[in-house]
């Protein structure tokens, strides 16, 4: 359970940091901009591995129980996370990238975030 | 040589009334966004046909169903004229006289300007109809008898027009209007009392008694419990894309008023909502649910 929790406070870690360079919070060079995408990218091919039945419903946790009673539909809502991570990345990768590209494709990650949270978190 | 002067003083005279009507629609879709029609008039699902109604509403009062507002004539809006929709957004009331129930948020809309209703209705006109039929509430007694919204209005609401504040201008007062007015934010962000009418001390102050049996949060500027550590831009960002500064993302209904309205308006009214909110009073409030679910 705490590696899963891991992966998602990881996941939260690069989204916090693209989300702040997309506001202009911070200003770094696009090596940042890659190498949080490409982390966010990575992590996100673990969710579904990370949630699975043997680990673990008791203790402190906002996962719901039906993760693993709708396991296709959890399964089917992290793999359109992973999709859209990985879209994030390959813009983020381009020599210049399209910050506005990167901006509509954020949008489209969280809401593959949201889209997760809102059925199987508490 | 007639026939094709005639045609062209007919599109003369067509013309810039076909663009006016059409500038009055798009004003109206625009409109419609900012005050979160869709969320609740689409039901759920891909194949949900938006506006076509058949979101299912959990409150603490029942369980309520979007209707249809597509200009169908027998399920929709199609028989409503100007007036009758204007009446539904500033008094509550159907177009055939019944009470409706302030779960359609009449207590924020009564405030929204003529012109504004004016569009938003012509934009309702402009979509496709669709004969998609309207499923009733599911509420227990006394709420299942709608006369008895007569008293509830009696005793809870207020009509009239949106009053700008006299020591703001711009941004500030456009921020009130969309967010008291067209935005209704405060319908889900404020606790209810017995009545199920908002507690007006505890405006925006979030509530454990949210749409769909959700925890509400507190959207007052208040250091502890509340929005203060945000600055304008995340609150932008926010409205804009659904992303928390600390990297979460907002599910639920929060996330569809995202995606079908403020996702969607211009920067300059996301931001005046940002400092609107920023200016409220800060209340110190943490909505909690009663007894913790066994995690």
């Amino acid at each position: 359970m705490k590696y899963r929790q891991g992966v998602m406070r990881g996941v939260g870690g690069a989204m916090g940091n693209l989300s702040a360079m997309m506001k202009g919070d911070v200003k770094f060079g696009n090596n940042h901009l890659r190498a949080n995408a490409e982390s966010l990218a990575w992590l996100s091919s673990l969710s579904r591995e990370a949630f699975q039945e043997n680990t673990g419903t008791t203790g402190p946790t906002k996962s719901k129980a039906n993760i693993w009673s709708s396991w296709s539909d959890f399964a089917g809502k992290a793999q359109a996370f992973e999709i859209e991570a990985s879209k994030l990345a390959e813009l983020a990768r381009a020599p210049n990238p399209n910050m506005a590209a990167i901006g509509e494709q954020m949008k489209a990650v969280g809401g593959t975030c949201g889209a997760c949270h809102k059925d199987f978190r508490e | 040589m007639l026939a094709r002067f005639a045609i062209l003083l007919v599109a003369l005279f067509a013309l810039p009334a076909a663009g006016r009507g059409d500038e009055l629609v798009a004003r109206g879709e625009y409109l419609a966004r900012a005050a979160g029609c869709q969320s609740c008039h689409t039901a759920n699902g891909p194949n949900a046909v938006p506006f076509a109604g058949g979101r299912k509403l959990a409150t603490p009062k029942g369980v309520f169903y979007g209707p249809n507002i597509t200009p169908d004539p027998r399920h929709g809006i199609g028989q409503w004229t100007e007036a009758e929709f204007l009446r539904a957004l500033r008094l509550g009331i159907r177009r055939d006289g019944a009470h409706l129930y302030p779960v359609f948020p009449y207590t924020s809309y009564t405030k929204i300007a003529d012109d504004d209703a004016r569009a938003i209705f012509a934009y309702l006109k402009s979509l496709p109809a669709s004969p998609t039929p309207n499923k009733a509430h599911e509420l227990p007694f006394p709420y299942n008898i709608r006369m008895a919204m007569a008293a509830w209005k009696w005793l809870n609401f207020k009509p009239g027009a949106f009053v700008p504040a006299s020591d703001a201008v711009g941004a500030p007062n456009r921020g009130a209007y969309l967010v008291e007015a067209l935005g209704h934010c405060g319908e889900c962000h404020t606790k209810r009392d017995w009545w199920g009418a908002i507690v007006p001390a505890m405006a925006f102050a979030g509530t454990k008694d949210g749409p769909d049996g959700k925890v509400v949060p507190n959207i007052t500027p208040d250091p502890e419990t509340g929005i203060d550590g945000w600055s304008t831009k995340d609150l932008v960002y926010f409205l804009d894309t659904g992303l928390l500064p600390d990297g979460d993302s907002t599910g639920g209904l929060m996330a569809e008023v995202i995606r079908n309205g403020t996702g969607k308006l211009a920067d300059e009214d996301r931001q005046a909502i940002a400092i609107y909110l920023q200016s409220l009073k800060p209340i110190k409030h943490k909505p909690k649910k009663d007894s913790p679910r066994a995690p």
